[in-house]
């Protein structure tokens, strides 16, 4: 096992902002849409605690857009073409079955390819899809009485409300994901360690893997494209 | 002795001189006594023909007798009271106008009863006394010339009490209000509403939690607004204000106006009301937003609700429910139901509980939808005929009556248990075989084919205002899921449909009643409005319920999912370790 140095101090605080604020959003969203189930504070304080972290989400969220490009690590999000399919697929065969029975991870981590290719799609769709939809909703949704006109050219409140809960939903579930996900590294809190000091014990680097052939059984593939037998060779 | 001529001239010039200054004091004294106080000066009382009623001992004409000094031909053709509604031939001036009118109301006067309507407003003043031969006036209370004292007359401006006597309970004295003199006005019996500065707690009502309603009935009424502010005549100078459709624009306040004696000579009695812009609303006094620098969203809430939507909760006397005109009590009148109180109103135990008016969606003067608490009163009646006309009195009496008491059909088909009178819980026609036994009464005397009716008819609240610390200032009183949501809880229309037929929206034109009418299986019809129907979006109360059961579904495979995996993930592991 190597120990490397892959998160930089920005990205974790952009991160557990993000985290909180993402948290903060749920709960507080789930209080303003069940008021009689989860009526801990008071409505008015639970709206403006909503829109708060919203304001926070999508400042940090900008400052990050920022950071990455500037940098240059917007390219860790961006999965290549064999990405979107044949790796995840790989890699999706890797948590249904090699994960039981101890196989090393077919995409270890590195300072070059942090994310695996199901994180590259998953962020994809979350940072560039839901997260602009959820904030465009509630911008809206804060703003109804300052931009009437706006809200009422996308089908009023009743329509972005609907939108803004359905984008929810599925945060919701992400959330649930990414938070199981993160006990899949070589120790159960490796993930979460190294979120928060930077530092992660990665696995060796392997081969790199080659496409798979049409009619060879999905466990030769694994084996061919990891470039590690199963004997640990 | 010789008399002393300078001395006693002097004297003689002295006593000519106080004469002289003493008689327009003299004079002043007597004018003032017939004045009487305030500015009014005495009013010679005329016929229709201008002759003194003294001499020609014919009815007071109003607008002939104010006429000396006011111009009545403009006040009458500037007018929202018709004559006809007051039971008179012209406008009677002295109903809204006398300190002590005379306002018991009679039935329908017709004839030469009418031509005395006004003159018998005046009976409380002793100028005019009823007799066997008819109306007689008090010659001693007029002077040579048939004038009439200002102290004998009371004129005075119209105070709220003179709107009452029509337009609701308006009483402002100390005297305890009691539910027969509440309900005896059909106004406040529509509504509930009464205006009044009495706190509620020293009423003579027996309300629910008396005690504790320690608030006025009308807080406009309590800090001395009277109608007349709101209801203004359209050009007193002191509140009209001419509409922005008409203002220059390049004047932000306009001081030509009338002056106070043109005023007084020609006082438009078009008052001001709710139709159009002309009437002064909440936000015309009130400065809502720094009032409610409390509330979020403000301009979103106050763009859908009505300042009584919160500022009247609740009405604390009961009022209407239903009406049911298809039978006739034994006094040859309608059943009545009313909300807001358990048992009838003419019981002394009955307790008053009041009622939550029903916020419905109401088409505002600047064409916006706002909600506003109302009253629904469910009414049913018979109709018949082609053209569909409305079943008389009269030909419901001659069915439901033969020779005072119930027809025999009618009790055979309505007496429940056959004691030989009908109840207030007999008189229902709640079953087919009644509704049939009824039509036949109306069929045998001459109207056939005849038919139930139903209308709904939802009345505002205005009044009965509340202060800040009765108002709703609780959120979730609205935005709330569960019931009961101020929004959309149930409404109770009515306890009982004759010959059950759901009644109809009568009117459309400003009110929308959205939601749901269901009839329960004890025949109780209940309203329950929906925010979501009427274009409303109420965020913790209005919501797709599909939506949520995908999400919660989702999220519920999510969770199992990860538990499985995570659980063979833990049995691997586990194998692992125990392998040697």
């Amino acid at each position: 096992m190597n120990r490397l140095y892959l998160h930089t101090f920005y990205e974790r605080v952009w991160h557990w902002i993000q985290a909180a604020s993402i948290l903060t959003l749920l709960v507080t969203g789930l209080m303003v849409h069940f008021p009689a189930t989860f009526g801990l504070l008071s409505f008015s304080s639970v709206v403006m605690l909503h829109n708060l972290s919203g304001f926070v989400l999508i400042g940090n969220a900008a400052l990050a857009l920022f950071y990455h490009l500037v940098t240059g690590e917007i390219r860790q999000f961006i999965p290549s073409p064999q990405e979107c399919y044949h790796r995840a697929m790989i890699q999706a065969r890797y948590y249904l079955g090699g994960i039981f029975r101890g196989e090393p991870h077919p995409f270890p981590r590195g300072p070059e390819q942090k994310f695996s290719p199901l994180q590259k799609l998953a962020y994809l769709v979350m940072l560039n899809l839901l997260l602009p939809l959820q904030a465009l909703s509630g911008l809206l949704l804060w703003g109804a009485q300052r931009w009437p006109g706006a809200v009422d050219s996308l089908g009023g409140l009743s329509m972005l409300a609907v939108a803004h809960t359905a984008v929810a939903w599925l945060f919701a579930a992400f959330l649930l994901v990414h938070l199981y996900m993160i006990t899949t590294g070589p120790t159960p809190l490796a993930y979460l360690r190294a979120m928060i000091v930077g530092w992660e014990t990665v696995e060796p680097p392997h081969r790199p893997e080659t496409l798979p052939r049409s009619n060879a059984s999905a466990g030769q593939i694994a084996t061919h494209e990891v470039g590690v037998s199963l004997d640990g060779r | 002795m010789a008399i002393d001529r300078t001395t006693w001239h002097c004297r003689l010039q002295r006593l000519v001189r106080c004469a002289a200054m003493m008689l327009p004091c003299v004079l002043l004294l007597a004018s003032s006594a017939l004045a009487g106080p305030g500015l009014h000066p005495p009013v010679r009382l005329v016929d229709d023909e201008g002759r003194s009623v003294v001499q020609s001992g014919g009815p007071v004409s109003a607008m002939r007798s104010c006429a000396e000094c006011h111009d009545t031909a403009f006040i009458a053709g500037h007018s929202t009271h018709s004559p006809a509604a007051l039971h008179a031939t012209e406008m009677n001036c002295f109903l809204c106008h006398l300190q002590k009118p005379e306002t018991t109301r009679s039935p329908e006067p017709t004839g030469d009863a009418r031509r005395w309507a006004t003159t018998a407003t005046l009976a409380k003043t002793g100028l005019v006394q009823p007799t066997a031969e008819g109306w007689k006036w008090n010659n001693r209370a007029f002077n040579a010339e048939g004038f009439v004292a200002q102290e004998t007359l009371g004129i005075q401006k119209a105070k709220s009490t003179h709107c009452g006597t029509c337009h609701g309970l308006v009483p402002f004295d100390a005297e305890p209000i009691t539910l027969s003199e509440a309900l005896s006005h059909w106004r406040t019996a529509n509504t509930g509403q009464i205006f009044s500065p009495q706190r509620i707690s020293a009423s003579g009502l027996n309300l629910a939690d008396k005690a504790s309603l320690t608030r006025p009935w009308d807080i406009h009424a309590e800090r001395l607004l009277q109608c007349s502010h709101c209801h203004h005549s359209a050009n007193n100078p002191a509140y009209a204000q001419p509409l922005e459709t008409t203002q220059p624009a390049h004047l932000r306040f306009d001081a030509r106006r009338l002056e106070v004696d043109q005023y007084l000579k020609r006082p438009s009695h078009a008052f001001v009301h709710g139709e159009g812009d002309t009437m002064r609303r909440c936000n015309d006094c009130h400065e809502s937003e720094a009032a409610h620098d409390w509330l979020p969203y403000q301009a979103r809430h106050m763009q859908s609700l009505s300042c009584e939507a919160c500022h009247i909760p609740e009405v604390a006397a009961p009022a209407y429910q239903q009406i049911d005109r298809t039978v006739l009590t034994l006094d040859h009148k309608a059943r009545i139901e009313y909300r807001g109180i358990d048992g009838p109103p003419e019981a002394a135990g009955s307790l008053v509980r009041g009622y939550r008016p029903v916020l419905l969606p109401h088409r505002e003067s600047d064409g916006s939808l706002r909600l506003l608490p109302h009253n629904i009163i469910a009414s049913w009646h018979w109709v018949a005929g082609q053209p569909e006309r409305p079943v008389s009195q009269q030909e419901l009496e001659k069915a439901f009556f033969e020779n005072g008491q119930y027809h025999p059909e009618v009790l055979a088909a309505l007496d429940a248990n056959h004691d030989g009178h009908l109840s207030t819980a007999e008189l229902a026609l709640d079953t087919p075989p009644k509704v049939q036994a009824i039509q036949r009464r109306l069929a045998s005397v001459g109207v056939p084919h005849a038919r139930i009716q139903g209308q709904l008819r939802p009345r505002a609240l205005h009044h009965g205002v509340v202060g800040r610390r009765e108002a709703i200032r609780e959120c979730r009183e609205c935005h709330s899921g569960s019931s009961p949501s101020r929004l959309t809880e149930p409404f109770e229309l009515a306890v009982y449909l004759p010959g059950g037929v759901r009644p109809t929206l009568a009117d459309r034109d400003k009110v929308r009643m959205l939601g749901e009418l269901t009839a329960s299986r004890e025949g109780r019809l209940v309203f329950r409005p929906s925010t979501a129907a009427a274009g409303f979006y109420v965020l913790g109360h209005d919501r797709s319920r599909a939506l949520d059961w995908l999400g919660g579904l989702m999220l519920s495979v999510v969770v199992v999912g990860i538990s499985v995996h995570a659980a063979l993930r833990i049995r691997s592991y586990r194998k692992e370790t125990k392998r040697p």
